[in-house]
């Protein structure tokens, strides 16, 4: 019974540190020159997986270009 | 003396508000060379078309320079010439590069072009090609004549573009065109392009 | 685009490859691509995280912003602009990237 109270009160400590903890603001998440790129991959237009990792880490410099839509000049 | 008075006072006012004729202001008088060219950010040197033909504040990147001209007898009633150091597409071979240019050359404006009449040209001593086509609007019922020079500045494809907007019944001016080729024919590369540097 | 696909072999003498990204789905991405004769991979990014991270998604914005990064072979991120690419830009990072890696 003491057991389960103090696991409870375990517990709550927890989830009320997570509770208060500040919001991850954008600014933590949000990449800038200098910084390492993250890790990352997604399907392509090829019907390939690009794997920025296995395929361009310490092969190539990686030129991303982001845009609107398909069909949107750029 | 008081009517001489008031005749000089009736006259002094009406010449003060007469409207003096607006100073014909040039442009590009600064980048106006002796031998009447232009250069353009130091890149270029050409001749300007004629009055009415106007410099357009462009920011696109479709256009290096561009001057237009229009009327206002009737709707649509619009000449635009160009060059632009990027023309659509991709390819350094002028009949490919042009079959992608016409694939997004007035994309926004609903015409529905020919097919191109692709003719073997030179533009300063190097090969070019020269497109001619025509599109329609047909549901504003308008057309529009147009021309692109493909041309080669080091080892990439520029273009000059001339487009005439005219209602569909209306015909072209040929006029138009005569000073493009003209701006065509004077146009001059003064340095090497940045991709020629790089 | 076309831009980039007009400049494949200048970012190949600089060791350097092209990828787009937009929140598009791979479908469309592949139709689109094929009108234009892209040689270069589109990435298709859906859920949007991808632009989250380099700032190309605007908040309550369904749609990437124009925004082009530059990540050197050591995975570090050396280049951002917003808007629409500018090719003397990227080029000239690429040839000093391509000077720094020759030089070390």
């Amino acid at each position: 019974m003491h057991r389960s109270r103090s696991l409870f009160s375990l517990f709550l400590v927890c989830f009320f540190a997570l509770a208060c903890a500040p919001v991850a603001q954008q600014d933590v998440i949000l990449k800038s020159v200098g910084q390492r790129a993250p890790i990352f991959s997604a399907a392509t237009s090829q019907g390939t997986l690009f794997n920025y990792d296995l395929d361009y880490y310490g092969k190539h410099h990686l030129i991303m270009t982001f845009f609107p839509a398909a069909y949107t000049p750029i | 003396m008081m009517r001489l008075l008031l005749l000089a006072t009736v006259a002094l006012l009406l010449c003060a508000c007469a409207a003096p004729a607006p100073p014909v202001v040039d442009p590009l008088a600064a980048l106006r060379r002796a031998d009447g060219t232009v250069v353009w950010q130091e890149e270029y040197a050409f001749l300007t078309p004629p009055a009415p033909w106007s410099l357009v504040s462009l920011d696109e990147d479709d256009y290096s320079i561009a001057f237009a001209k229009e009327c206002s007898d009737y709707f649509p009633c619009q000449s635009t010439l160009a060059y632009a150091e990027e023309p659509f597409g991709y390819s350094d071979d002028f009949d490919k590069r042009a079959k992608e240019f016409f694939k997004r050359f007035l994309w926004a404006s609903r015409v529905v072009f020919d097919e191109p009449q692709l003719e073997p040209a030179t533009f300063n001593g190097k090969p070019a090609l020269v497109a001619r086509v025509e599109g329609k609007e047909r549901v504003k019922g308008q057309k529009v004549a147009a021309k692109v020079v493909f041309a080669r500045r080091g080892e990439r494809v520029v273009g000059f573009y001339y487009t005439q907007w005219r209602p569909e019944q209306i015909a072209y001016d040929p006029v138009d065109e005569q000073a493009f080729d003209a701006f065509v024919d004077s146009f001059k590369f003064v340095k090497p392009s940045f991709y020629e540097q790089l | 685009m076309e831009g980039h696909q007009r400049n494949l072999h200048l970012y190949d003498r600089f060791n350097a490859r092209v990828v787009g990204v937009s929140r598009n789905d791979v479908t469309t991405l592949k139709f689109w691509s094929d009108e234009l004769e892209l040689t270069f991979p589109i990435l298709s990014n859906p859920v949007g995280h991808i632009g989250m991270w380099f700032g190309a998604l605007p908040p309550a914005y369904p749609m990437f912003s124009r925004k082009t990064v530059i990540i050197d072979r050591q995975g570090v991120i050396r280049y951002m602009r917003n808007g629409t690419p500018d090719f003397h830009d990227i080029l000239k990072t690429l040839k000093k990237l391509n000077a720094e890696e020759v030089k070390s």
